[in-house]
């Protein structure tokens, strides 16, 4: 395999990392006030209006459609051939590369390194043409979001030194659609919880719990964390997420409800048993949501004969 | 109450995992949907898991609620990475050719045999 530019895709690439480039979508961070041109306007239209906007290449759009890309490139080879009075559509370049706005900002990163152009027109499900994306847009994203993450990762840091609130804090990075690690973040305080010894159905409703939580946001939500402390006493924990938040909490937290996709389904989950089941084996549970992120926050008592050894 | 063993060979199951002291251990509960939620649901203990479901989800939920085995319906084939989570859970992984109806049945009437 030819070893990449761009090191996006190492083995030991951190969560957080994978969590920045696969967790955000394109729509998220793509130039939506796109200037565009018909096919029938001539080159020297083109010209000025590159040089007024200051722009280096634009999408050429019929009905909607894009049908193709007219750049700085093409502008220069026209005035060279004294072919400024013909129509873009005889100068652009046709058949586009294009990036969907579903798609996670990792598919733009490989874009640009698999291709040379300096912007990708983005569409919609439609076809339509809904953006463009650049490495500006990029940059200006993972500025964005580096500051917002390293920020929790140092408060979550400093929370880590103080001990009366558990002896054991845990965080896991869990990613938009990855089905692959959910499921990690039980998996390993279910190991850790048997190592000292806790009353096994505690065991079980803890990593119900997280399990549950962690699927709830791989499924729903655009990426989160899972932070779980453990003390003498309790198991607390701590699922928070970046949105879109839930419409009706009263709905979600009833049986059968659910908001899941064919596709969710076809993976196993989607049976609206989430959030009841999270409720159902914790001792508290609390959530709150809005449009700019869902939190939930459930304690399993350890019994107090029976609670763990010396974490 | 049965065993891993003797289901297995009810519906002539391919072993994928299958550990020695789990083979003789006693099921006394099925876990059937292919709905993992559906599953976690489940209280009882020494369960077996019988899905159409064969992704990693499948074996990490059977280890979660403690079962001791996940049985594949309907001629699917584990995945490579279900494979190796089964052997680090330490879980018994067969699969059938049977439909899940026709599995359910068959493992009822020998938990009702014995």
């Amino acid at each position: 395999m030819i070893k990449k530019l761009i090191p996006v895709y190492e083995n030991q690439t951190p969560l957080v990392v994978l969590e920045l480039i696969q967790g955000h979508k394109i729509s998220e961070i793509m130039s939506t006030n796109v200037i565009s041109v018909t096919p029938d306007i001539t080159m020297r239209d083109v010209k000025k209006m590159m040089k007024d906007g200051g722009i280096s290449g634009m999408p050429v759009v019929r009905q909607r459609r894009l049908i193709g890309i007219i750049s700085v490139e093409d502008l220069l080879n026209a005035l060279e051939d004294g072919l400024m009075d013909d129509s873009v559509e005889k100068h652009m370049s046709r058949n586009p590369v294009i990036l969907e706005e579903q798609m996670p900002v990792s598919f733009a990163i490989d874009y640009f390194e698999n291709y040379s152009y300096n912007r990708f027109p983005v569409l919609n499900e439609n076809k339509e043409l809904v953006g463009m994306l650049t490495g500006r847009d990029i940059i200006m994203h993972m500025v964005k979001v580096m500051n917002r993450e390293i920020g929790r990762l140092e408060e979550i840091a400093r929370y880590g030194h103080h001990t009366e609130i558990g002896n054991v804090i845990r965080r896991y990075a869990v990613v938009q659609n990855d089905f692959k690690n959910a499921g990690k973040a039980s998996s390993e305080v279910k190991t850790l919880l048997q190592e000292h010894k806790v009353d096994r159905k505690v065991i079980r409703a803890v990593a119900t719990a997280i399990y549950e939580l962690e699927i709830n946001q791989v499924v729903h939500s655009l990426g989160g964390e899972i932070v779980c402390r453990i003390s003498d006493h309790y198991v607390e924990v701590l699922a928070r997420d970046r949105g879109p938040g839930i419409e009706d909490i009263e709905k979600a937290l009833s049986e059968g409800f659910s908001t899941a996709t064919d596709w969710i389904r076809s993976m196993g989950f989607g049976a609206g048993m989430g959030l009841p089941n999270v409720k159902r084996v914790s001792d508290d549970f609390q959530i709150q949501s809005s449009t700019a992120g869902t939190e939930i926050k459930v304690t399993i008592n350890l019994p107090v004969d029976n609670s763990a050894e010396k974490i | 109450m049965t065993t891993i063993k003797t289901i297995s060979g009810e519906l002539s199951c391919t072993e994928h995992i299958i550990n020695r002291s789990f083979a003789i251990a006693g099921i006394e509960h099925i876990a059937a949907s292919d709905l993992m939620s559906e599953v976690l649901v489940a209280e009882e203990e020494n369960m077996l898991v019988i899905t159409a479901l064969n992704t990693e989800q499948t074996i990490r939920t059977a280890h979660i609620v403690d079962a001791l085995g996940v049985l594949l319906v309907n001629g699917k084939k584990p995945q490579p990475g279900m494979i190796r989570l089964a052997e680090e859970f330490d879980l018994a992984l067969l699969s059938t050719k049977e439909s899940m109806f026709e599995s359910c049945a068959a493992v009822h009437s020998l938990l009702k045999r014995s």
